[in-house]
């Protein structure tokens, strides 16, 4: 029954949870994954390129002050730190000021005008925990809205279209980027109608085209074909990918990658537990990926009797490049 | 790494072999039932008079009002009894055929009804005339039930012949009743409605009661004393709830000082149904008021885990090991034990929820919540709990378009959910009461619901806010399926009995976990998911 998943070398959930995620992943590492702000200024402290982050919203008695903390603003994305799959974030794309500030328009990504004390709300919300992992309490960030490149752009409904690289032990196993549709509302969710378009390790070309697990050939709003796309500045967004895998003890990692027309591929977060439709997107299994990569590591492992974490960031680009 | 291994394995063998092997060694070794009997087969049974239909009969027909009172035989005992309104067992009438309630006409219009409730245990059926208890009666009562009088002149002629044409002269009073039983049960086919013995006779059919009427006739033609029998044949009495039951009419002959009891469309002689309450033993006169809903209304309910007979129980299991009779949760008090049952099930249903998970791929609501449902549908009754799972579930999305735009804060606006979810509830409890749908006790009423509903809302309120309309559903539906998946296991009552009986099992539950825990195949949603790649080479 399951022949075709095993042909392909699917890896499932069971596989990925008891086989990658349990064992290669620590979970003292998780935090810095999870949490943005960790994450943030660990990117910080090891020269990642990454939004600017303009605040941070941290109790409720800050919520007071937010409209100082706005003021000067002319837009911004808010998002909570422990935030999954895009939950809870809301991109104010302009805001028009007004003298009594409470009383300023916030235009969102959706078109959508808010007050100013609905973007309060929402920020409560936040700090309420109705997005976070597990219901917890919750930070916020305020970060800056980034753009995207137009080769990505043109092929997105609003949003902004990203890139997501899986790589284990920092090689870089596969990749896609996810772009915004109408059904998506403008996010990049895959399940919730986003467009998963698969791409070639070696050099960012189209694998394969889907949307709600199924395989599609143009954006279903704007018709244009999908698989004309080469991703730019290809071998600086593995890179980036492949560094920021060094920054935490996780060896089986998701690394979201935005590239902005004017700052080039910039991190927008990592994810210890990446999801598996990015095999349907690439239309390839993961699984023999993940077993060359085992195998040249435990060969070389024996051959120099070294560390199997000794890759320097350009022989693991490269590897990655090479074999997939 | 391959030590673990090991250890993990050693660990899924003892799990799983060291419950069972210890079932094995209770039961043959020392001789513990594995489920014990006693916990089988109680019942509690209403028998309820209905007062205002039972003057209507009388005005008709004037004539004495009895209810009957089920009593002990030789196939059932007779543990607590109870009259509302209150009356004193000592001055219950008693009859031959098990003591009855005589009703005067003061008693008929002070009161709406009438209700007994008893508890009763059944036993295994005696299967041999010889083994019958013998219950000797005098001359004037053997006369009594030979009296043929009150049959039609023509009917008795009829019957008379038959009998004739039945039995030979070196026949015995057994072999002659054995006769009779074998014509009616061969030649008179069940036909309901047809209760006189003339209609049974001309049309070869009849009910249960006219054919136990040309039984008695025959019987009493041929010079044996004979009478009606009433009882209750519980059809489904492996249900939780309300049992579904028939009304039986049998007869009794009395040979060799034993009451023999004749149910020729059951074909059983010398012996009664299995899971068959006798009610009244000798019912010929009442046959009206007894085979009629309106008048005498009966219901029948397992008792089961609500009446293990815990003192009895133990100290029989001491006897065979007091050791192990030390871990029987008998000892409890029967609500405590109640609530046992219901932890001793949790474990077994996160098996099921595990295989749900981890072999079909289902998402449900948090991990633990259909658990909960499941325990909400066995505490109440499976439609109650489903149809507020789904009130509450279009509260929930109600909400969300309501109090969303009042920018309420989250944590008041789960409290205001849970409180709408409380009136529902109360109302749906008042509704369900009124019409009759659910029995309400607390048994079935309790926090245990609110609990479960508020957990639920929570993790559902997250759940939409995270995953939109579409997915949420999904996931409620799975959450609901998985609930009834284990519900239906563990209505299995043999298996919760086993349970409860055998707690040592709990380990089978770790056994299984690890193993399905270390299964790392694909799901069988994976199947679908990935169908997108079928297309491709």
């Amino acid at each position: 029954m399951f022949d075709y998943l095993k042909k392909f070398g699917i890896l499932g959930n069971n596989a990925r949870i008891s086989d990658f995620i349990l064992p290669h992943n620590k979970r003292s590492a998780y935090p810095f994954v999870d949490n943005k702000i960790l994450t943030h200024e660990l990117a910080i402290k090891n020269n990642i390129s990454c939004p600017n982050l303009y605040f941070t919203v941290e109790s409720y008695g800050e919520l007071k002050q937010l409209h100082n903390k706005f003021k000067d603003l002319k837009s911004a994305v808010i998002k909570p730190a422990r935030g999954s799959q895009g939950n809870g974030i809301l991109v104010i794309n302009e805001i028009i000021w007004d003298e009594d500030p409470l009383k300023s328009t916030f235009i969102t990504s959706r078109k959508n005008t808010s007050s100013y004390s609905a973007i309060e709300y929402h920020v409560s919300s936040i700090l309420s925990g109705l997005y976070s992992l597990n219901g917890d309490m919750d930070q916020v960030l305020v970060q800056e809205k980034l753009d995207s490149i137009d080769e990505l752009k043109s092929l997105s409904f609003q949003g902004l279209p990203d890139i997501r690289v899986i790589l284990f032990y920092g090689i870089p196993v596969m990749a896609m980027t996810r772009l915004p549709t109408k059904a998506s509302q403008g996010r990049g969710n895959l399940h919730q109608g986003a467009v998963g378009l698969g791409l070639k390790i070696k050099d960012g070309t189209v694998t394969g085209a889907i949307q709600n697990n199924k395989n599609i050939q143009n954006h279903p709003d704007l018709n244009t074909s999908l698989f004309d796309l080469k991703v730019p500045q290809w071998l600086e967004v593995l890179n980036l990918s492949s560094k920021c895998s060094d920054l935490v003890n996780i060896r089986y990692l998701g690394v979201d990658i935005v590239i902005d027309p004017k700052k080039g591929p910039m991190l927008l977060e990592m994810n210890a537990r990446p999801g598996l439709s990015i095999q349907l997107a690439n239309k390839a299994g993961l699984l023999p990926r993940l077993e060359i990569i085992n195998d040249y590591l435990k060969s070389r492992a024996s051959k120099n009797n070294k560390d199997l974490f000794d890759l320097s960031l350009n022989e693991k680009v490269e590897f990655g490049m090479r074999n997939f | 790494m391959i030590q673990i291994k090991k250890i993990k394995n050693i660990l899924i063998f003892v799990c799983i072999f060291l419950p069972l092997a210890l079932l094995v060694y209770k039961n043959q070794k020392l001789n513990m039932p594995v489920i014990p009997r006693e916990a089988l087969d109680y019942w509690q049974i209403e028998i309820k008079a209905n007062h205002k239909n039972l003057s209507k009969a009388i005005s008709a027909l004037p004539r004495e009002i009895v209810v009957p009172v089920p009593t002990s035989t030789n196939t059932q005992t007779i543990g607590s009894i109870d009259f509302l309104p209150e009356r004193n067992i000592s001055l219950l009438q008693e009859k031959d055929g098990g003591p009855v309630l005589f009703l005067t006409p003061d008693e008929i219009n002070k009161n709406e009804q009438t209700l007994i409730t008893a508890q009763i245990q059944l036993f295994e059926l005696v299967t041999n005339p010889e083994n019958l208890k013998a219950e000797p009666i005098d001359e004037f009562e053997k006369n009594k039930y030979k009296e043929t009088s009150s049959y039609n002149p023509v009917t008795l002629e009829l019957v008379k012949k038959l009998a004739e044409s039945l039995v030979f002269e070196s026949d015995t009073e057994l072999s002659a009743l054995q006769k009779f039983f074998f014509y009616v049960s061969d030649e008179i086919v069940l036909q309901p409605n047809v209760d006189g013995i003339d209609d049974v006779l001309s049309l070869a059919s009849g009910s249960l009661l006219g054919q136990a009427r040309l039984m008695t006739a025959l019987a009493r033609v041929h010079n044996i004393p004979a009478r009606i029998a009433f009882g209750i044949q519980i059809l489904d009495p492996e249900s939780n709830h309300k049992s579904k039951y028939i009304r039986v009419f049998y007869t009794e002959a009395y040979i060799n000082n034993r009451w023999i009891p004749v149910n020729p469309h059951y074909k059983l002689f010398g012996q009664t149904q299995k899971n068959m309450i006798v009610i009244h033993r000798d019912s010929e006169s009442y046959t009206d008021i007894f085979n009629d809903r309106s008048m005498l209304s009966i219901m029948i309910e397992p008792l089961k885990f609500k009446s293990f007979s815990s003192d009895k129980l133990v100290n029989k299991l001491k006897a065979q090991s007091p050791m192990w009779s030390y871990f029987s949760l008998h000892r409890f008090s029967l609500s405590v034990q109640a609530i046992f049952l219901g932890i001793l099930l949790i474990p077994f249903g996160t098996v099921i929820l595990s295989f749900a998970r981890v072999f079909l791929g289902i998402n449900t609501f948090g991990i633990f919540t259909p658990i909960l449902l499941t325990l909400f549908f066995l505490e109440t009754s499976f439609v109650f709990a489903f149809t507020l799972f789904f009130v509450v579930l279009i509260l929930g999305f109600a909400q969300r378009f309501l109090l969303d735009r009042f920018h309420i804060l989250a944590v008041p606006r789960l409290s205001i959910l849970l409180t709408l979810t409380v009136i529902v509830y109360t109302l749906y409890v008042i509704f369900a009461d009124s019409l009759g749908v659910l029995s309400v006790n607390n048994q079935t009423v309790n926090y245990f619901p609110i609990v479960i509903i508020s957990i639920l809302i929570e993790r559902f309120s997250v759940y939409y806010i995270e995953e939109g309309f579409r997915n949420t559903l999904k996931t409620a539906l799975g959450t609901i399926f998985v609930a009834s998946l284990c519900y239906a296991l563990l209505s299995i009552y043999w298996l919760k009995a086993l349970i409860f009986n055998n707690p040592e099992l709990l380990l089978l539950s770790i056994g299984l976990n690890l193993l399905i825990g270390s299964y790392k195949g694909y799901r069988l949603s994976e199947y679908f998911r990935f169908s997108g790649l079928k297309e491709t080479k």
